[in-house]
């Protein structure tokens, strides 16, 4: 199993159960997940993500089951330079932190930033939110990211391999025919909760679309692995959920 | 064998292939995928979750729990919704459901604060009948409704009625404070359901109010049960620990087995 969406780091608002690599290692492997694509929770709150992606290169370094996402502010002048030197440091792809960071998706330069990652031939998951706005510290509250600003970002930027992170349930059935429109882009499931689960998005004809994501340390990797054997899925199916589609969009076969 | 002790049913719930008719055999059916064989069901309305439900709303919505126990026997445990607002007719309900209709628990939502008085006379009849009470609590940064209790309140009423027990929804919407708001409260236990299955919670409730006082529920539909579940069996917990959440302390609020 591929897990797409993996934190490496401390969160100031709580402990989590692993903050170092050998640690989150023993965490997903327990859960039976093999590899999983991580990133810098430091890359959520600093205005240049350039120090965390530089920190989580180096301690995945000894890991080979965790393979380095980085995080690039669009707003900050130099954000080229540090896309450079991420792919330099062996990045397998790109977030966004839009809500974090102060831009919205559909703006210039997010346009910019993502063709320009295209360009450098890496995926990039737009993260729509780290913690539910209802549970967020009273100082220290970040808006979701619409859902229609990733859609905008997908048309937008037509060769861009764009993953939708942290997507609701209602986000994804909602604009399940806007998000099949839209080749360059894929659905990572570790929000999306609700009684008929992967099977009811799997209905929608989005198989090929979804991407396995625990979360995790921030989620129980259990609560993702429930979901998946709550939904019933063929082998094929779930072959393509867990690790198909994963490494054709992030190209790590 | 798994107790879920939140679980709502409604005639409003569409059945899982989009057909006509009652939901609440699909909801048993993917409950069980993950070894969950008994539901503790509330019904907060025919049309949706309604808020301030009038007497008729409540017994309507009661009596589509009452089918659903009679369809499903041991698999459904009937909780029934009142609101104190209608003190007389919520009293008289309880007569028709717990005593006559062998639901086994009183449920609040967000009519009325747990610390407001107009709840006392239904929490002295189920003090009377022995019959836990389901009160949902949650501190929201984006801010509470108008009439929805906080674990403060739920605290404020588990002092007024010692001998009641009462369980108290939704850890991860109380967080760390609730389970502080609560922990001087020997009769409040706490259901596990509400919010995202966020690491550490479930490992702090118990640590600070023992494995007796924390069940598992998982508010599905509006969460997905196995989601939910991995709150509890994805924990850092003993087996002890996890078979008191999963089922002992339901089986022991309720006296069934």
């Amino acid at each position: 199993m591929i897990d797409c969406n993996v934190f490496l780091g401390a969160w100031p608002f709580r402990p989590l159960p692993a903050t170092t690599a050998s640690g989150l290692v023993r965490l997903l492997r327990r859960e039976g997940v093999e590899r999983a694509l991580v990133s810098p929770v430091e890359g959520v709150f600093y205005t240049d993500p350039q120090p965390a992606n530089e920190a989580l290169c180096a301690a995945l370094r000894r890991q080979p089951s965790l393979l380095p996402v980085a995080v690039i502010n669009p707003t900050l002048p130099n954000w080229r330079e540090g896309l450079r030197r991420c792919r330099e440091m062996g990045a397998v792809g790109i977030k966004l932190h839009p809500n974090y960071h102060g831009y919205d998706l559909k703006g210039e330069a997010a346009r910019q930033a993502l063709d320009a990652v295209a360009e450098a031939g890496l995926p990039v998951i737009l993260q729509m939110r780290v913690q539910d706005t209802r549970a967020q510290h009273p100082l220290m509250q970040a808006p979701d990211a619409p859902v229609g600003d990733v859609l905008a970002a997908a048309q937008q930027s037509p060769r861009a391999r764009l993953v939708a992170g942290g997507i609701k349930w209602g986000e994804v059935t909602g604009r399940a025919g806007d998000i099949l429109a839209c080749p360059n882009l894929s659905v990572e499931v570790s929000q999306v909760e609700h009684w008929e689960g992967l099977r009811g998005l799997i209905r929608r004809g989005l198989t090929e679309r979804l991407l396995f994501g625990s979360f995790a340390p921030f989620f129980y990797v259990r609560s993702a692995i429930l979901k998946l054997e709550e939904a019933g899925l063929t082998p094929e199916e779930r072959g393509a959920i867990t690790r198909g589609n994963a490494e054709r969009v992030f190209g790590i076969a | 064998m798994i107790i879920d002790a939140h679980v709502h049913i409604g005639r409003f719930i569409r059945r899982f292939d989009g057909g006509e008719g009652d939901a609440t055999g699909d909801l048993l059916r993917i409950a069980e995928r993950t070894g969950i064989t008994r539901i503790c069901a509330i019904s907060l309305g025919d049309r949706g979750y309604i808020q301030y439900p009038t007497p008729e709303e409540f017994r309507s919505a009661n009596s589509h729990v009452l089918e659903a126990m009679r369809v499903f026997p041991g698999r459904a445990l009937g909780y029934c919704y009142v609101n104190p607002q209608h003190r007389e007719e919520s009293l008289e309900e309880i007569e028709r459901c717990v005593v006559d209709g062998g639901m086994v628990a009183v449920k609040f939502w967000v009519a009325v604060k747990a610390s407001d008085r107009r709840v006392d006379p239904i929490m002295e009849r189920a003090a009377d009948l022995g019959v836990p009470v389901l009160q949902h609590a949650w501190y929201k940064t984006t801010g509470n409704l108008p009439d929805e209790s906080s674990p403060a309140d739920v605290a404020d009423m588990a002092r007024r009625f010692p001998t009641v027990t009462i369980q108290m929804a939704h850890l991860h919407g109380g967080g760390p404070r609730g389970v502080a708001d609560i922990a001087s409260c020997p009769n409040v236990v706490v259901d596990t359901s509400g919010g995202d299955p966020e690491t550490w919670l479930v490992e702090f409730a118990v640590r600070e109010l023992g494995p007796e006082r924390v069940v598992f529920g998982s508010d599905a539909p509006g969460r997905a049960f196995g989601v939910q579940l991995g709150k509890v069996t994805g924990a850092a917990l003993t087996k002890r620990e996890r078979e008191m959440i999963l089922y002992k302390n339901m089986e022991r609020i309720l006296k069934i087995k």
